[in-house]
Order: structure tokens, then C-alpha cells, then sequence
């Protein structure tokens, strides 16, 4: 594998070091219009969470205490009274990260041009992705019911519940919207357009804007609950 | 349909991802056990520098191999690697800048605390903070007076 992997860097370095890919003709970049497209627009959604993220940071730098997340965060579902603190955000993390991979699964079946093996991972993605919106529902309406609102909150400083509902919201709303696109790219597939077309690349444009939203994850999950 | 992908590249590529996920699973249980160490063994009031410091440090480590083996960009040419990359270099000043701001914030306000707290007890006091500058002084200085 190491070798193979070499070999396709060292090729590729080649290429742009002799500017034979610059002069006209085709994708210095190696991939197609739509996929050069993704990856742009998930750079400036990435300054977008960025400019949340850093404005959480400065509210919190600018305020002399902070809710502490192992105090915020410590219920669990069906446990109730249970203290069990990041319990539950640990298991929504898991199961975003697990989601992603099986997405991953997804886009190298698609590049056999296997189907069935597309629509199986994809389908359990798409399970993943939902299950994490149920998760995160689930957090917010015990959230809400401790007393936490856009306005106020037990924790802290008021501009805490204004935070935490406006960038884990925004998030929600990219893990919703994900879901949505995988689901359509799921009957896409089970209807045979991709094979018909000759390639999946339409699962890597999409898988692609769902590994972003597990990589916000990673962020919104060390500036909420691990910092 | 033969050209995308052959049969061993395919089985080291689903090995790189099992491995990958197999990373992103242990550094974020590593992490959450982190938190909990330190909430039930480290004096509260501890200084959290070096955790913090470590739990940006596996979280980058955990972009890393996100980017890198989900989003496939350790398989792509340098430079479309590099026209999404270097963008993000701007984002080292923004955070240093505005948490900056926002640490210069926090002391400002803890001296205007300090100084209307001084103004409640003694009036006189907090006309010499303020100055000339009239109206915040002034409305803290009413509020005393009416207590």
C-alpha cells in the first residue's frame, strides 16, 4: 500500500513541478469542475464556523468565569439523576465519527461501481445521521427544561445558552441538511442513475460535505466540552 | 468501469480508513478521560493550560485524519492540497486577535467593577476615576446617592 501511495504522490508532484498539468487542456488539480466547487464552498463554510467558533472564544475570554461543561453536560437519556458528565456527548461524537466512515465505505464501493455495496453503507450513514439529530434533540430539550434559554442560564454567564443553541443549531442544521443529501443521493443510486452515468462521483461530492460536518464536530466539541 | 480502481488498492484503501477510524475512536476516548481525570484528581483552580493545550493538540490530530484519509486529501495533487489549506493560515490571527480583544475586554471591565463598586460606598471617589467623561460616572454616581 505504502508503495502504491508513493508512487501516485511522486507522479503527482512530478506533474506539477513540470507544469505539464498548467498548460491548458485539463484539471491541474486532477478532479472535476463540481468536485473543485465542493471543496470551496466547504472552505468558506469553514471560515463561517470559524467566525463562530472565535466569537464563542472571545464572549468567553471577556467574561471572568465560564459554565463548566462536566456540570452542563452530565445527563444521560433513561438515566435519570444519573451523573454521568460528556457521557452522552461522547456517545453523539461516536456515532458522527462512525457515521462519516461508513460514508467513506460508500464513496470506495462507488468507485468499484459495486451498487449494492453503496446503497448498504449509505444507508447505515444516513441511520447515523439521523441518530445524531436525535441525539442532539434530545440534549437540547433536557437543556431547555433545566432552564436554559437563548437568554439565560444556570450555568453561567447569560451569553452561554446563546452560544451553545446558535453554533450547535447552525451544526444541526449542516448534519440536517447532509442527511437530506445523502438520502437523495441514496435513491439516486438505488435507481441505477450513478451506474448508468459510469461513475459515483456524485457520492463524493456529497460524502465530502459530510465529513465536514463531522469535522465542525470536532471543534464545536473541544470549544463546548472539552475546553 | 475496470479503469476506477483495482482489487488491491481497493483493500488498502478500506484498511487506511478502518485504521483511521480506529485513531479517531481511541484519541477522543483518551480525551474524555482526560476531562474526567482532571475533574475528580486535580485540585479545582489548577491551572488548565498544559490540558487545554493537549486537547487542541488531539483535536487537530483528529482533523488531520479526517481531512486527510475520509476527505482524501493526502491522495490529491499538492495543489489543489494547498489552495484549500493555505486559506486557513488567516485563521491563526483572527483567533489571536480577537481573543486578545476579548482578554483586554474582561480587564476593563473588572477595573469599572472595582471603581463602581468603590462609588456605591464613597461617591466622591468615583468622580475622580471618571473625570471629565461625565456619563458613565454620572449615572453610577445618581444610583449612589438614591441607595
Amino acid at each position: 500500500m505504502a508503495a502504491e501511495t508513493l508512487t501516485k504522490a511522486h507522479d503527482s508532484h512530478a506533474a506539477v513541478e513540470d507544469g505539464s498539468n498548467w498548460g491548458g487542456g485539463k484539471s491541474p488539480f486532477n478532479v472535476s469542475y463540481g468536485k473543485l466547487m465542493m471543496w470551496y464552498f466547504l472552505v468558506s463554510d469553514a471560515f463561517t464556523f470559524s467566525a463562530l467558533l472565535i466569537s464563542y472564544g472571545t464572549l468567553r475570554f471577556s467574561s471572568p468565569e465560564w459554565a463548566d461543561p462536566n456540570k452542563v453536560f452530565n445527563a444521560f437519556p433513561f438515566l435519570e439523576g444519573w451523573d454521568v458528565p460528556l457521557g452522552f456527548v461522547s456517545l453523539m461524537t461516536f456515532i458522527l465519527i462512525l457515521s462519516s466512515v461508513f460514508v467513506v465505505r460508500a464513496v470506495q464501493e462507488g468507485h468499484r461501481m459495486n451498487k449494492d455495496g453503496v446503497l448498504f453503507w449509505m444507508f447505515w450513514g444516513i441511520v447515523g445521521g439521523a441518530a445524531f439529530l436525535g441525539c442532539q434533540a434530545w440534549e437540547w430539550m433536557h437543556l431547555i427544561h433545566g432552564g436554559t434559554t437563548l437568554w439565560w442560564n444556570p450555568y453561567g454567564p447569560q451569553a452561554f445558552g446563546m452560544l451553545f443553541f446558535l453554533i450547535t443549531g447552525f451544526h444541526g442544521f449542516h448534519v440536517f441538511s447532509g442527511v437530506v443529501l445523502n438520502i437523495i443521493i441514496w435513491i439516486q443510486a438505488s435507481q441505477g442513475v450513478f451506474h448508468r452515468r459510469g461513475h459515483y462521483e456524485m457520492v463524493e461530492k456529497v460524502g465530502l460535505y459530510w465529513h465536514f460536518v463531522d469535522l465542525v464536530w470536532v471543534f464545536v466539541f473541544l470549544a463546548f466540552y472539552l475546553l | 468501469m475496470g479503469h476506477h480502481i483495482t482489487d488491491e488498492q481497493y483493500k488498502s484503501q478500506v484498511s487506511a480508513v478502518w485504521r483511521a477510524t480506529i485513531w479517531l475512536s481511541v484519541i477522543t476516548i483518551v480525551e474524555v478521560v482526560a476531562a474526567l481525570m482532571w475533574m475528580n484528581y486535580v485540585e479545582p483552580g489548577t491551572s488548565k493550560f498544559l490540558l487545554n493545550g493537549f486537547f487542541i493538540a488531539a483535536s487537530l490530530l483528529k482533523a488531520f485524519f479526517i481531512v486527510g484519509e475520509f476527505m482524501h486529501v493526502r491522495y490529491e495533487f499538492r495543489a489543489l492540497t494547498l489552495t484549500i489549506l493555505t486559506p486557513t493560515i488567516f485563521l491563526i490571527w483572527f483567533i489571536v486577535a480577537f481573543l486578545w480583544e476579548g482578554d483586554a475586554w474582561k480587564n476593563n471591565r473588572q477595573r469599572w467593577d472595582v471603581q463602581i463598586e468603590q462609588g456605591w460606598k464613597d461617591p466622591a471617589k468615583i468622580e475622580k476615576h471618571t473625570g471629565g467623561h461625565g456619563h458613565h460616572g454620572g449615572d453610577d454616581h445618581g444610583d449612589g446617592e438614591h441607595h
